[in-house]
């Protein structure tokens, strides 16, 4: 077995897991590339669907900080229940109001929120999968494979820890301290 | 009030970046309520119940 084969069985499960981090990050940022380029102002269940997200990106974080266990597993797919939950919620009002056009642009399609829905359930069919893959617990996390496996998690660490901080000063321009309107239309703050 | 859900997610991170403990995942669990019950109140309100 040459040096690459024996890096590769040693980081693949780590880059695995950081690559799922990473991935559920990516759906956040382009959710505040929506609110800050597009101008795309969220509404409340767009907030709490993005607090889901974030959610799930959580234990799939402790897979890279910590060792990978089938709990985690199983908290992420309780907050991808979560928020396939909200985005159904909200697909059911765009049902209900058959004239309305729904809430903002489409993207290939589809509303963002029916795309939250279904990668919720894509998220919980995989994390459903993943669990059942046992040789992955015998692996230490990517944390501690080295200099540059601790830097791979940092990032990761600090891509969730910007985008949480930038959509809570985003809530706090569009709302203030109190409950968001139903059809933002401006930031409330900025409008004073 | 949402920004205080957003702001626990900000602190679980750093914790996690900083510290290995069992808390995170309570604190995970008191968000994930968290979120559920903001979820109810707002649905609850749109129905008119006021719960």
């Amino acid at each position: 077995m040459n040096r690459f084969t024996k890096a590769f069985e040693k980081y693949s499960v780590g880059i695995l897991a950081w690559s799922e981090c990473i991935g559920v990050l990516f759906i956040l940022l382009a959710a505040l590339f929506f609110q800050f380029y597009l101008n795309e102002i969220p509404c409340p269940l767009c907030l709490l669907q993005r607090l889901g997200i974030l959610l799930i990106a959580l234990p799939l974080l402790m897979n890279l900080r910590y060792k990978r266990k089938i709990a985690h597993y199983i908290l992420a797919n309780l907050a991808a229940l979560l928020t396939a939950g909200i985005a159904a919620r909200q697909v059911l009002l765009h049902i209900n109001d058959p004239v309305g056009q729904g809430y903002g642009d489409l993207f290939l399609g589809y509303h963002l929120y029916t795309w939250v829905f279904i990668i919720s359930l894509i998220i919980i069919i995989y994390n459903s999968v993943m669990a059942c893959i046992s040789e992955q617990y015998y692996h230490s996390s990517l944390y501690f494979h080295g200099k540059i496996g601790k830097y791979m998690v940092n990032i990761a660490l600090t891509m969730f820890i910007g985008i949480a901080v930038v959509n809570a000063i985003g809530i706090y321009f569009e709302c203030g301290f109190s409950q968001c309107p139903d059809n933002p239309v401006h930031y409330k703050l900025l409008m004073r | 009030m949402l920004i205080l859900n957003y702001l626990l997610a900000a602190i679980i991170g750093g914790l996690l970046m900083v510290k290995q403990t069992k808390w995170l995942y309570l604190l995970f669990f008191i968000n994930t309520l968290g979120t559920f019950l903001w979820f109810m109140h707002h649905t609850t309100n749109a129905l008119g119940l006021n719960l």
